[in-house]
């Protein structure tokens, strides 16, 4: 008998097999395997004790913070009410237009206050992930400058490179292109050299068989 | 022009696409808002329920916001928001758990974390002091059964049994192929199983609240 994979079980126990033929092929396996039926029961008692560890919803952090003053100003309001509330029971003789009059200030000031403290802290928030922003934004910039001054430097050095090889071979050339001219020069020399005597000798020559014809 | 045309592909995205698309493009906080707002109870759950303590799961998936926030620039809109939160959720787990093994403070003889995390099984139907108190010690149990069971087997049964991930979407989320999920599913069962086994056994049993209920 060709017992189902681990990995095949899973994808049973958890429904994933629900659109596949093999959802029948495994449940056939198991109404006729003791051994694997066994092992099935004890992963899906496992699975049901997990279960029993629940959690408490989390308190909605953001929107807790934002209630915050809210809360503050009310158990302030609370207090104040209460205070005039007793203080008109006990002092005033015409409690109730006192108590009306103080109700109507203190609800007045309450509402301001709590709307004023509800644009604080929404200013606050939004400046803070400015902040934030512009820190990450300036970041990147700096990063982004140092690789650009980096492939400058490259290109600098490549650039130095090319042009001290080229400078080098001219170099060269200019010696090789002396060096030639010298040799034309002193061969120039030496052939107006000879030529020069062999003139003399022709002019010497020539005068002697001047003076000779004259005698 | 070419702006308002690169903004398209949002249209067609789900909301945590187009709101992370506004947090790393615009830097909008309303739209951050809106992500945290979504995404708190689920990443909690996976911080409280790795590191078995709902303090540092609180305090862990707030890390996990200041991350992602600080990661915006690197999301690429292609893949899906859920899957990189996980990611970055997970791997701050893991440091986490990483430097409560420098620090000593595990051990796998003493229960850990604290019980305010636990609830008992059947809130709902106003359970007796009996019944709250067996349900706290199960559970109880059963966070610590997770604290003893290996990192990478710990991770696929909260990612699958506690917040209902296929095991394709807990494949990309590990980078691991969809067999070995399924594998570390089966053998952290299997350890789970070994390390319950009093308390599978006693919840096969009756009750001691039912055997009161008939006696009287």
């Amino acid at each position: 008998m060709n017992h189902p994979t681990r990995e095949e079980m899973m994808e049973h126990l958890y429904g994933e097999n629900s659109q596949t033929p093999q959802r029948g092929a495994v449940d056939a396996h198991l109404r006729a395997c003791p051994e694997c039926r066994t092992q099935v029961t004890a992963w899906r008692k496992t699975m049901h004790a997990l279960d029993a560890w629940r959690l408490p919803a989390p308190a909605a952090r953001p929107s807790w913070r934002a209630f915050v003053p809210v809360l503050r100003w009310t158990a302030a309001a609370a207090i104040l009410i209460s205070a005039g509330f007793l203080a008109g029971r006990t002092i005033s003789p015409d409690s109730g237009a006192l108590r009306a009059a103080l109700l109507d200030t203190v609800k007045q000031e309450v509402a301001t206050q709590v709307v004023s403290a509800m644009d604080r802290e929404r200013a606050t928030l939004a400046t803070e992930l400015r902040a934030a922003a512009r820190d990450s934004a300036s970041e990147e910039t700096r990063q982004q400058l140092a690789s650009f001054a980096t492939q400058i430097d490259e290109r600098r050095q490549a650039d130095a490179e090319v042009y001290s090889n080229a400078f080098q071979q001219l170099n060269e050339r200019h010696a090789e292109a002396v060096s030639l001219l010298r040799k034309d020069l002193s061969t120039v020399a030496v052939v107006a050299d000879a030529r020069l005597l062999k003139a003399q000798e022709q002019i010497f020559e020539l005068a002697s068989v001047q003076s000779g014809s004259l005698r | 022009m070419s702006a308002q045309l690169f903004k398209w592909p949002t249209l067609f995205s789900s909301p945590d696409e187009q709101a992370m698309w506004r947090v790393k493009h615009e830097d909008d906080p309303e739209a951050f808002a809106e992500l945290v707002q979504r995404w708190q109870k689920p990443i909690q759950s996976l911080c409280t329920r790795m590191v078995g303590d709902s303090h540092r799961g609180e305090d862990l998936a707030q890390d996990t916001f200041t991350r992602l926030f600080a990661k915006r620039k690197i999301y690429e809109a292609r893949s899906k928001l859920s899957t990189f939160l996980w990611r970055i959720a997970l791997n701050i787990c893991y440091d986490e758990l990483r430097r409560q093994r420098r620090r000593g403070e595990m051990s796998l003889d003493e229960p850990v974390g604290d019980d305010q995390s636990l609830l008992p099984e059947h809130e709902a139907e106003g359970p007796s002091p009996h019944q709250d108190m067996v349900g706290q010690e199960r559970a109880a149990a059963v966070r610590d059964a997770l604290q003893r069971i290996g990192e990478p087997y710990r991770a696929v049964l909260v990612l699958r049994h506690y917040e209902g991930l296929k095991f394709r979407e807990i494949a990309d989320v590990l980078e691991i192929p969809e067999g070995t999920v399924k594998s570390r599913m089966a053998e952290g069962l299997t350890q789970l199983q070994r390390i319950l086994h009093p308390f599978v056994q006693e919840e096969a049993r009756p009750r001691p609240a039912a055997r009161e209920r008939l006696i009287v």
